[in-house]
């Protein structure tokens, strides 16, 4: 399969349909999207796609799909994802995962460090910052897509005077994420769990993050034992929307250390 | 017709800017707005309009539940509740409602309300409610689980006032090894259930599965006869039986005076202030991510255009019930026929409005409307008698 192709296929994984985007050439990888819509196959995982056979799945409940009764929290979706690489073949992948798929990603490595052979955490949640998020859920969609990256297109997700259906496609993504971390917003367990990561880690962040500034990049960097962070100029919180060519240099940079 | 008193508690100095500087007058309104000695004052001002219901012969007063805000000061209805069971002496008094998806303890308001329906001589209606978008916020609760909350935390409530206890409950939010309450209520099998709704497809379905009668409040006429319609349409339908009259309220702002531009002049700042300044729940605090499935989220989207095109939120379905006392009675009467509702709710007090102009209103419709309403002499409760008395 040439660049900038791939296909997309819905694969039953012990009863729940995943939808998955995979592309490229080279050793597995699986991508965990963020939030904001970002799901679908875009500019970074065409970059990707030039030194790896990226696998990017949508969460349970994201895109359009049914959230299920039993995700309860992000252990439930990093099993979930053990029972993914199981159905797709893939051993141990490089996990990437931004923002909550980062935190996802953390939970994978954690919960199954033998399946993750290297962890990219993009703009990741999960460690409890210093001082609170801003609360995404109590603002109107423009201005919480507005947190995460200005080329998201924030006017059309207006309830009020955008596009209906595309405001409920994003406050459906919001549902889906709602069930993960309205009732708290970080993983009080992150410390205690971070040295089951045997995976080597990076960290990429966005140095015009609003959500998180990028001082707790070096934080998340220190806790997991990982390199200084690579913080990525003119980016937002979702870097791989902001700068997809950066992040994919730091992925593959990552991947030459593996082998 | 039943005849029920509704309020909602506002506080009546919200910030004019309060939208501009603070985006709602709840969740987020800072609570360093309340005055709690003007609080202890307005308290005892709506107690007193509540007891006065029951002493001019409404068949029920009403308390219900909201958090953290400035629109409805009862965060717990039940204490309010039992403020009115020595304050009243035979009105019924309902709950609209509990909001038992809310509870991380659900058994707590079957314990709640059996108290209360004990010590009223059984005159408790047990509403039950979700709880609208806003709590979630205020309460740190998911709100993607909160219908299924509601239907178990309704299921286990129920079963543990008709079911003889001990018993284990083994649901997917609640597991008790001992459901046992005490006190059981009076009212046999229990206290007769009420659910306020906002119309959605599946608590119409639901209320109509378990015959419960339902009320939405603030919409306008067809939009209520649209809900009602729907409901009717499930019992008849999925449910085999005809919905009556009973099984319905019909919500509404009142105020009688000598004649109608006198009435319509004394209302129009007070319905102002509860638009402009109570009501200000913009849509993600109203309906956060996951409070409704995709279709009732669709139509809410359309709805919130249409009252943002209207300019706020109806307080009187149909022909409005502010004018002199044959007005009213009259349109009274027509409106509830219109939506086929057996029950009035009526709110007088609305935002701002302060005491002596609520009383006024109520002593004028006690005297000129209320004898020639088509009424049945009230019920006493399941006792029959007032359970604790009221103060001399």
């Amino acid at each position: 399969m040439g660049i900038g192709e791939h296909r997309s296929s819905t694969v039953d994984v012990r009863g729940t349909p995943v939808p998955i985007a995979s592309g490229g050439d080279g050793p597995p990888l699986l991508f965990l999207h963020g939030e904001g819509n970002t799901w679908p196959w875009r500019a970074v995982h065409d970059e990707l796609a030039h030194h790896f056979e990226v696998h990017a799945p949508v969460h349970p409940g994201f895109g359009g799909t049914h959230l299920p009764e039993w995700v309860t929290g992000m252990a439930d979706l990093a099993y979930h994802y053990v029972d993914v690489l199981d159905a797709l073949g893939l051993d141990r992948p490089v996990v990437v995962g931004e923002s909550l798929g980062g935190w996802l990603a953390f939970r994978l490595a954690a919960q199954r460090p033998d399946r993750v052979s290297g962890l990219v955490l993009i703009g990741s949640l999960g460690l409890q910052p210093a001082t609170p998020m801003p609360d995404l859920f109590i603002k109107a969609g423009p201005e919480a897509l507005g947190y995460l990256s200005d080329r998201l297109d924030a006017r059309a997700v207006d309830p009020l005077q955008g596009d209906a259906e595309a405001a409920t496609d994003l406050w459906l993504d919001q549902a889906a994420q709602a069930r993960l971390m309205w009732e708290r917003p970080y993983d009080p367990t992150w410390l205690r769990l971070a040295h089951h990561v045997r995976a080597p880690t990076r960290v990429i962040w966005g140095a015009a993050d609003r959500l998180l500034p990028p001082d707790h990049a070096t934080r998340l960097a220190d806790v997991m034992g990982a390199p200084p962070p690579t913080v990525v100029a003119g980016a937002g919180h979702l870097v791989t929307v902001d700068a997809p060519t950066d992040v994919a240099a730091a992925v593959t940079d990552l991947a030459g250390e593996i082998a | 017709m039943q005849l029920y008193f509704f309020h909602l508690m506002p506080w009546p100095h919200i910030d004019p800017e309060v939208r501009e500087k603070y985006g709602s007058s709840w969740v987020v309104y800072p609570n360093s707005e309340y005055d709690p000695v003007e609080g202890s004052r307005l308290y005892n001002q709506y107690l007193d309009q509540l007891s006065f219901a029951d002493q001019i012969g409404f068949d029920a007063v009403c308390v219900n539940e909201h958090h953290q805000n400035a629109y409805g000061l009862m965060p717990s209805p039940n204490i309010m509740a039992a403020a009115l069971v020595s304050r009243t002496k035979q009105a019924r008094i309902a709950i609209l409602g509990n909001g038992v998806a809310m509870r991380r303890n659900p058994l707590r308001v079957a314990e709640e309300v059996a108290m209360l329906d004990v010590m009223s001589g059984g005159r408790v209606i047990s509403g039950f409610v979700r709880g609208i978008g806003a709590e979630y916020h205020s309460l740190g609760l998911d709100p993607t689980t909160s219908r299924d909350r509601f239907f178990e935390a309704h299921d286990l409530i129920v079963k543990a006032w008709t079911t003889p206890g001990p018993f284990e409950w083994d649901g997917r939010f609640f597991h008790y090894r001992y459901v046992n309450v005490w006190p059981r209520p009076l009212t046999q099998p229990h206290p007769p259930i009420f659910v306020p709704s906002q119309g959605s497809d599946e608590t119409l379905e639901w209320a109509a599965q378990h015959r419960y009668p339902l009320a939405c409040t603030f919409v306008p006429m067809e939009r209520l006869k649209a809900f009602y319609d729907r409901y009717r349409s499930f019992a008849s339908e999925q449910f085999g039986y005809d919905a009556g009259p009973e099984q319905f309220g019909f919500t509404s702002l009142i105020h009688v005076d000598t004649d109608e531009k006198k009435a319509q002049a004394a209302v129009e700042p007070h319905v102002r202030y509860f638009i402009e300044r109570c009501f200000v729940l913009p849509l993600p605090i109203f309906f956060p991510p996951g409070y409704t499935d995709a279709g009732s989220y669709r139509r809410r989207v359309t709805i919130a255009r249409e009252v943002a095109a209207s300019g706020g939120p109806t307080l009187n379905a149909g022909a409005p019930l502010i004018g002199t006392p044959e007005q009213v009675g009259e349109r009274l009467v027509a409106n509830l026929a219109e939506a086929g509702a057996g029950t009035l709710l009526a709110q007088f007090q609305v935002g701002d409005m302060p005491h002596d102009k609520v009383m006024r209103s109520m002593e004028l419709f006690a005297d000129k409307v209320l004898p020639y309403l088509p009424r049945e002499p009230r019920a006493a409760g399941a006792a029959g008698s007032a359970g604790i008395s009221p103060p001399a």
